[in-house]
């Protein structure tokens, strides 16, 4: 139908390359200056940040390894499916693409269950900082040294997604009641660590009645709320480039996957005309999954756990 | 000219069924509308880009009226503007947000709707195929894919024209935070068309250079590529790896509109008097310049050199010389594709950024200024000793060299932090920037159209018409752009809907006022009025002449009008699906003229080297 | 085998696809390593937080630097790509470090 393209399925020997390789080398250049210019954008903003108050350890790390693998696996079978079409064994890669498409589906549902996490846990800022001494259940709110709460972090009985202090006023409520997470992210990480041991030790020695205290709820007037906000972009510079890595970070995955599906049905025609351009369709996509993987090998330490 | 007609092609009997030329026909809505063939998407890039230019224009026209004449009706249009526009244009008069917008859009259109698509989308994908004897770009689906993704961005940017509130109004830059909390949801219709356009062009950067280096035909080496094509391979290199950053940036502000996060809004904001208690802050507004100019600077090559390739074709052609210098040319070109990635800062000098910064980039500012030298005394130094052909192209090439010095030459005090502190948006700024695409960039697309409008069409421009309009608008850009740099000298924003009026030293407001505008300076704008509405006159010769030459032009009677040596010309005219009738096979370098003192003064890169 | 057009040969030989299944599996289990050596660093609680970021940041550059190399044959690339790479990352490192330096530039 078109003009037959040279060097679609053979390489050209002066370059060694053939076309489809070096587009995609190219489009991965320029996916390299796209997602160095958000994460160039991070480390500007988490550099310009006030001293302490980066957000950190609000994201939930075993899931997030978990996910770590299931990407690292995709990768695997997709390296291995190729192998197998280089042997030929078209079946054999077929088999090793239904894990990696399985893997892309995980991923993603993992991600969209973290989303919604976040989306109805919420951080509300005090108009009146609340002192821990009248407030036990805050104590691992308190910074190191002091004794007063300036904001609150934790589930709102009875929240929907994303509220806002403005949706609250609309709506007529006077007050809201929530329970505080164990610790606020301003106390830092090896502080954290600390006290939980203390904690963990002052429990073995008391009696499991006082357990319930920590997680009691706590009643704030909305009068006394100067800011509320659900851990979402608006939340801070830290979840809105959460959000956008990890958002266009899923995007990829979800362009990836779709491409080797279209690959496995509606393209695998190519296979018994052109058997060589299919093989290179799939390194091509291949490499670009494996950009995809490297991406997040990056991603994950510096949004999870740094 | 006739006489320039000689015999040197093989494929006259092609003429009349171009493009139907041995393949099956396709359909009209596969050959014309959505077809893969490089040429067909070259012409849709430039019709369309065309057309944009054109909007462009009217826009800035409006805008000269207003800043002559502010606040009253516009002429002739006022009732139409009203009548589309609505409030912002009630009794015909331009709003001061109405101003606004179409400054943002002017500049927006004319950049990447405009000139960009067409020395890029147009020019490139149409020739460099041609050029290295490719039968098409390597990948015409994505090439495709290209145009449309492009006319999407393009359709979004003009019906954010019609929404309520009307189109983005923060300027081309969009600097945050005005951009983010500008009323109109023109900004948000912006950012989406960009992320269409910046994917347009990304697929099409992707796509020359794929061509470039698979598909050049055998004995093209890379030093027998026409400088035209190196231009273009540069070019697409910094729209690959310049745009992204930009795209990024598109995002993060979209998500501060959408999602009320706080990428480019910094702690304490005071917005109206309201502190922005419910955002939370800790964002840069500096991060955006970055990220803006990180693609805006490698933007304005983008801009400059692939007219400097259209420029070389059509002098080398006209001067039936070899250029001088090829390799400097090629070397040259590649050294400002390197440095334009790390001279954007310089745009920045006035954000408090810190002195060690600007340093690095004021000296990187002054080191690209020697390859734009070098570039264009090769140029000028190919003209010296030749026997020139002066066609209406080569008039607008040569024009070219003089404006794109002043248009560089302006640049450099504004490539000096100290220097440019005065001068920074002020119009001095316009003119500089304006001399450089103006009469710089627009006019070697002209001399582009000109030159390869016969290979195109199979026929000829009229050249009477074709120096009736490069003579009024080489007169007309000098009168509207140079009376800008003495605006600018004298302190006027380039930002005022009101042309100075506000800070008039005759305004009794400002009376005993030092640095107040006087009445010359404000004077220079119904000056530069009549000039603009003199180039807008200068233009309709070349409209008429375009569209009359398509079907009533002089047809040409080889397939190598000009005697070129590069390789479209060896095509059927205008060359067919697949392009070569032959495949090609190169032997010799671009520019083989000069060889002898008879008419076939040269030989054409396919032509055997002669066995002694 | 070690030529560098190794993934260019249409057919490999039985032995040579071995090889390169035993190289990916490899690769795997450095990630599988990786991952959970990033994640037990987290618990340990360094000192200071630039201990923290500079041991993340080298267990995340040997991961990424396996998927290049084996995964996307990097360590048999053309030199078209080595060269785009390598203009790549000049651009990127100029963006990065101005960005950074441009915060701790401002006066005051």
């Amino acid at each position: 139908m078109d003009i037959p393209i040279p060097y679609t399925s053979t390489v050209r020997p002066d370059t060694g390359l053939y076309n489809g390789k070096l587009g995609m080398w190219l489009f991965l250049a320029s996916e390299i200056m796209l997602f160095g210019a958000l994460f160039s954008s991070y480390v500007l903003l988490r550099a310009g940040a006030d001293e302490g108050t980066w957000p950190h350890g609000l994201l939930n790390i075993p899931i997030g390894a978990f996910n770590t693998l299931v990407l690292i696996t995709s990768s695997l079978t997709v390296a291995m499916s190729w192998v197998a079409l280089k042997a030929s064994n078209f079946q054999r890669y077929r088999r090793f693409q239904f894990v990696t498409l399985a893997c892309a589906a995980a991923f993603l549902g993992i991600k969209a269950w973290e989303y919604s996490e976040k989306f109805s846990h919420y951080e509300v800022w005090l108009a009146t900082p609340l002192d821990v001494a009248a407030h036990p259940e805050l104590a691992g709110h308190a910074v190191d040294g002091q004794t007063e709460v300036y904001s609150v972090i934790g589930h709102i009985e009875g929240a929907g997604r994303g509220w806002t202090l403005n949706s609250l006023q609309e709506s007529n409520i006077d007050s809201i009641q929530i329970h505080p997470d164990q610790f606020h992210y301003r106390v830092g990480a090896r502080e954290q660590g600390k006290r939980s041991k203390a904690e963990k030790a002052a429990q073995k020695s008391k009696s499991a009645a006082d357990h319930g205290d920590a997680h009691s709820a706590l009643t704030i007037p909305v009068s006394e709320i100067k800011r509320m906000s659900a851990l979402v972009p608006a939340h801070s510079t830290y979840f809105a480039t959460y959000f956008t890595l990890t958002g266009l970070h899923g995007l990829h995955v979800l362009g990836g996957a779709i491409a080797f599906a279209w690959i496995l049905w509606p393209g695998a025609k190519l296979w018994n005309s052109d058997p060589e351009r299919y093989t290179n369709a799939v390194e091509a996509t291949g490499l670009f999954w494996h950009f995809v993987d490297l991406v997040w090998i990056f991603l994950f330490p510096v949004l999870y756990l740094l | 000219m006739s006489q320039n007609d000689l015999p040197h092609g093989h494929h006259e009997h092609h003429h009349g069924d171009g493009a139907a030329g041995g393949h099956h026909d396709l359909g009209f809505i596969r050959k014309y509308i959505f077809s893969t063939d490089h040429k067909v998407i070259g012409i849709q890039y430039a019709i369309t880009s065309l057309v944009f230019l054109f909007i462009g224009f009217l826009l800035v026209l409006l805008m000269r009226w207003q800043l002559d004449h502010p606040g009253t009706p516009v002429p002739v249009v006022g009732g139409l503007l009203e009548a589309l526009l609505g409030e912002a244009a009630s009794e015909g008069k331009i709003s001061a947000d109405l101003y606004n917008s179409f400054g943002a859009m002017h500049g927006t259109i004319m950049i990447f709707l405009g000139v960009v698509p067409l020395v890029f989308g147009a020019f490139a994908n149409y020739l460099v195929p041609l050029q290295i004897g490719a039968v098409d770009m390597a990948f015409p689906k994505w090439n495709m894919l290209s145009y449309y993704s492009y006319l999407i961005g393009g359709v979004i940017m003009l019906v954010s024209f019609f929404i309520p509130g009307g189109a983005a109004q923060a300027g081309w830059t969009s600097y945050p935070p005005l951009a983010t909390i500008i009323p109109t949801d023109g900004q948000t219709y912006w950012l989406i068309a960009m992320v269409f356009l910046i994917t347009s062009s990304l697929l099409g950067a992707i796509n020359i250079i794929t061509t470039v280096i698979q598909l050049r035909a055998p004995g093209m080496t890379w030093m027998r590529m026409p400088f035209f094509v190196w231009s273009q391979f540069v070019t697409a290199f910094l729209l690959l790896l310049a745009f992204p950053p930009l795209e990024a940036a598109a995002v993060m502000q979209l998500m501060d509109r959408l999602a009320g996060s706080s990428f480019y809004m910094p702690a304490g904001l005071v917005l109206s008097g309201q502190p922005a208690s419910q955002l939370s802050g800790g964002g840069s507004p500096l991060l955006w310049q970055h990220l803006f100019w990180f693609l805006g600077h490698p933007e304005v090559y983008v801009l400059i050199l692939p007219a400097m390739g259209i420029v070389s074709e059509v002098i080398a052609n006209n001067t039936r010389k070899p250029l001088w210098g090829y390799r400097a040319l090629v070397f040259s070109a590649l050294t400002i594709g390197f440095l334009s990635m790390i001279v954007w800062a310089h745009h920045m000098y006035v954000t408090g950024m810190g002195v060690g910064i600007s340093m690095f980039f004021q000296t990187t500012t002054t080191i690209i200024s020697i390859p734009s030298v070098i570039i264009l005394t090769c140029l000028l130094l190919s003209l010296w000793g030749a026997s020139i052909r002066f066609t209406v192209p080569m008039l607008f090439a040569i024009a070219f060299l003089p404006m794109f010095g002043i248009g560089g030459l302006t640049g450099m005090p504004l490539a000096f932090g100290s220097s440019d502190l005065m001068l920074h948006d002020s119009y001095y700024v316009i003119g500089h920037f304006h001399y450089v695409v103006a009469p710089g960039t627009i006019f070697a697309i002209f001399a582009g159209v000109y030159y390869w409008f016969p290979k195109v069409t199979g026929r000829r421009m009229n050249d009477r018409l074709g120096h009736l309009h490069f003579w009024p608008s080489l007169l007309c850009m000098n009168l509207i752009f140079f009376p800008m740099m003495i605006q600018g000298f004298a302190g006027m924003s380039r930002r005022m809907s009101d042309g100075g009026a506000t800070y008039a030293a005759s305004n009794p407001a400002n009376e005993g006022v030092i640095g107040a505008l006087s009445d010359t300076v404000i004077g220079l704008n119904s000056f530069i009025m009549l000039a603009a509405l003199g180039l807008a006159l200068a233009q309709v010769p070349f409209i008429f002449n375009f569209f009359y030459s398509i079907w009533r032009g002089s047809p040409v009677l080889n397939d190598n009008p000009w005697q070129a040596t590069t390789l479209e010309w060896q095509t059927p005219t205008p060359p067919p699906h697949g392009n070569f009738v032959e495949p090609m096979v190169v032997y010799r370098g671009p520019y083989d003229y000069s060889l002898r003192t008879d008419e076939l003064d040269f030989e054409t890169q396919n032509q055997p080297l002669e066995v002694a | 085998m070690t030529k560098c057009t190794m993934t260019n040969e249409t057919h490999l030989s039985a032995d040579s696809l071995r090889a390169i299944t035993q190289r990916f599996l490899a690769v795997f289990a450095v990630l599988m390593i990786g991952t959970v050596a990033t994640v037990a660093m987290y618990y340990v609680h360094f000192e200071h937080t630039w201990q923290t970021v500079s041991v993340a940041l080298l267990i995340a550059a040997i991961k990424a630097a396996c998927v290049a190399a084996i995964f996307m044959h990097l360590s048999h690339a053309e030199r078209s790509i080595s060269l785009l790479l390598f203009f790549t990352a000049i651009f990127f490192a100029a963006m990065l470090g101005f960005l950074v330096y441009s915060i701790y530039s401002i006066p005051g």
